[in-house]
């Protein structure tokens, strides 16, 4: 069987051939234990983790030593969001979170919601984008933490962090910020933006997964209750031991990341721009989220007409996520499209295309033809298709 | 979970029968309609019967899952040639065990079964046949 033509990077990337090389020594003849300070085979691990963090730093204008290496970026959302409310539960026990968040803030969220914390999830308006406005007001005395993703993983769009975050400095709430859809996607400058914890993912920048980094400031300077206890790793803010390929493979992905972002994104908004005008072409379809203020890696588009499951279950030459998720008894719209306001068949009708570093022009044409083919012919097959056409058929014979 | 699809429910999925409209407003075709955009799935479905009783013709368009539209593509194959009464006592449950529906797909049958009610109680309607 040939494989579909992968338009899924968002929901993970092939690790890049320069990264696996990187990691390769580090699991064979260099194996030794970053933590073993007593020979060269825990210095030389020492090392190359350094280096990466190092790397991993650069990539987001922090200091190296404000990167905390985790298993991935769902363990940093764990890691800030928690470990932040126990450390000001003493302060205050309200967080401001967006419904639009990854469920890995949402569950936590829950979580603490659990334990006794107030959680305040704010709406977003048809662009997906938080309103700075709305933010401000959620903000309360008691208010002590607040979490907002820079690009959300379903439509792509890029919040206004700089500003969000310049509210929370105002109000002497702490800001945390999921970064894993946004590394390698846009400019990410932590010396300028006022953001005090940021969760960082390696997979979804050609990385390896099962790694990831939390990004926790140093001046002012953020404390964390630890959620994982053990050798007191990573300053104590993380115990166990340092994968030194995983990490290694992170910081080799997010130094090819940083070198290669302005050649690749106006290459990737270039391919991003034909596969829309392919497919807009088409009747009845409609963009979720903002446009412009969006990752050009993203396209997420819904189809009147054209039924959920049966659209994914047409489409068997291109790999791409839909806006439905299923359940055992029936198919589930998406919890983000819906909080853009989109009906329940249409939410179910959509499709996140999402485009990365390995996304040729050959893919995109493939992939607009297939959707065309399956849209069409799903079209073709439905009754309040053809009712609808013989409608306006009917309309413009009256005029 | 991964939805998954029998061969036979796959095979009318991809390779529809029957799939078109027969007029509505002639007095040998029963049309019935099921479901709701609103709900995920809508049949139609139609039959044209002849003056010994027997259904002639029969077609479908559907909007709706994989499931559905398979369900309606095998009703049209297996109600035509079929006495009215005959088709008229036909149940969900062959449909589903010919397109070897999993419980979650059961109900689409059942939306098949009321669509084709639906268009032998019109036709009945049409001819004044009292239902």
């Amino acid at each position: 069987m040939q494989h579909p033509v992968y338009l899924d990077y968002a929901s993970t990337t092939p690790v890049d051939p320069r990264v696996r090389d990187a990691m390769l020594p580090w699991l064979t003849e260099k194996f030794g234990n970053p933590a073993s300070t007593t020979h060269s085979y825990g210095w030389e691990a020492e090392e190359a983790v350094e280096a990466a963090r190092e790397q991993v730093a650069l990539l987001v204008g922090a200091e190296a030593r404000e990167i905390v290496f985790t298993s991935g970026a769902t363990e940093s959302n764990n890691l800030a969001l928690k470990g932040a409310a126990h450390q000001l539960a003493q302060r205050g026990r309200h967080i401001v979170t967006v419904c639009t968040e990854h469920k890995a803030v949402l569950d936590t969220c829950r979580e603490l919601e659990r334990q006794g914390f107030a959680v305040t999830r704010l709406p977003v308006p048809a662009s997906g984008i938080v309103e700075p406005d709305t933010f401000a007001a959620a903000l309360r005395p008691d208010t002590i933490l607040a979490s907002v993703m820079a690009v959300n993983n379903e439509i792509g769009v890029v919040q206004d962090i700089p500003t969000l975050g310049a509210v929370c400095r105002q109000h002497g709430v702490l800001f945390h910020v999921d970064a894993a859809q946004a590394t390698g996607k846009l400019p990410i400058d932590l010396a300028v933006w006022p953001v005090d914890l940021m969760s960082i993912s390696a997979h979804k920048m050609y990385g390896p997964k099962g790694i990831g980094a939390l990004y926790v400031r140093r001046k002012p300077r953020v404390r964390l209750v630890a959620q994982m206890h053990g050798g007191g790793h990573e300053k104590g803010f993380r115990s166990g031991t340092l994968p030194t390929h995983q990490i290694v493979g992170l910081g080799e992905a997010a130094r090819l990341a940083r070198l290669e972002m302005r050649d690749e994104l106006p290459r990737i908004q270039a391919l991003r721009d034909r596969l829309w005008q392919g497919l807009s072409t088409l009747e009845q379809v409609w963009v979720n989220g903002d446009m412009q203020q969006r990752v050009p890696h993203n396209l997420n588009v819904s189809f009147g007409h054209v039924e959920g499951e049966a659209l994914m279950a047409g489409l068997r030459n291109i790999a791409v996520s839909s806006g439905s998720a299923c359940t055992s008894a029936s198919q589930e719209p998406s919890y983000v499209l819906r909080a853009l306001g989109r009906s329940d068949p249409l939410a179910l009708s959509s499709i996140r295309f999402s485009l990365g570093r390995m996304t040729t022009e050959q893919h995109i044409d493939a992939a607009v033809l297939e959707v065309r083919r399956v849209v069409e012919r799903l079209r073709n097959l439905s009754p309040l298709w053809e009712d609808e056409l013989q409608e306006s058929a009917h309309a413009d014979g009256v005029q | 979970m991964r939805m998954v699809y029998s061969k036979a429910l796959l095979d009318h999925f991809e390779s529809p029968r029957g799939v078109g409209r027969l007029d509505a407003s002639l007095p040998q075709v029963g049309t019935g309609n099921a479901g709701a955009y609103e709900t995920g799935g809508v049949l139609r479905l139609q039959i044209q019967v002849d003056q010994a009783g027997t259904i002639a013709a029969a077609c479908f368009k559907a909007y709706g899952p994989p499931a559905l539209i398979a369900a309606g593509s095998w009703l049209t194959q297996h109600v035509q040639g079929r006495r009215l009464d005959e088709a008229g006592a036909l149940t969900h449950q062959p449909v589903a065990q010919a397109l070897e529906f999993a419980p979650a797909q059961l109900h689409w049958a059942m939306l098949a079964e009321d669509a084709l009610r639906g268009a032998i109680r019109n036709y009945k309607e049409k001819q004044g046949i009292h239902v």
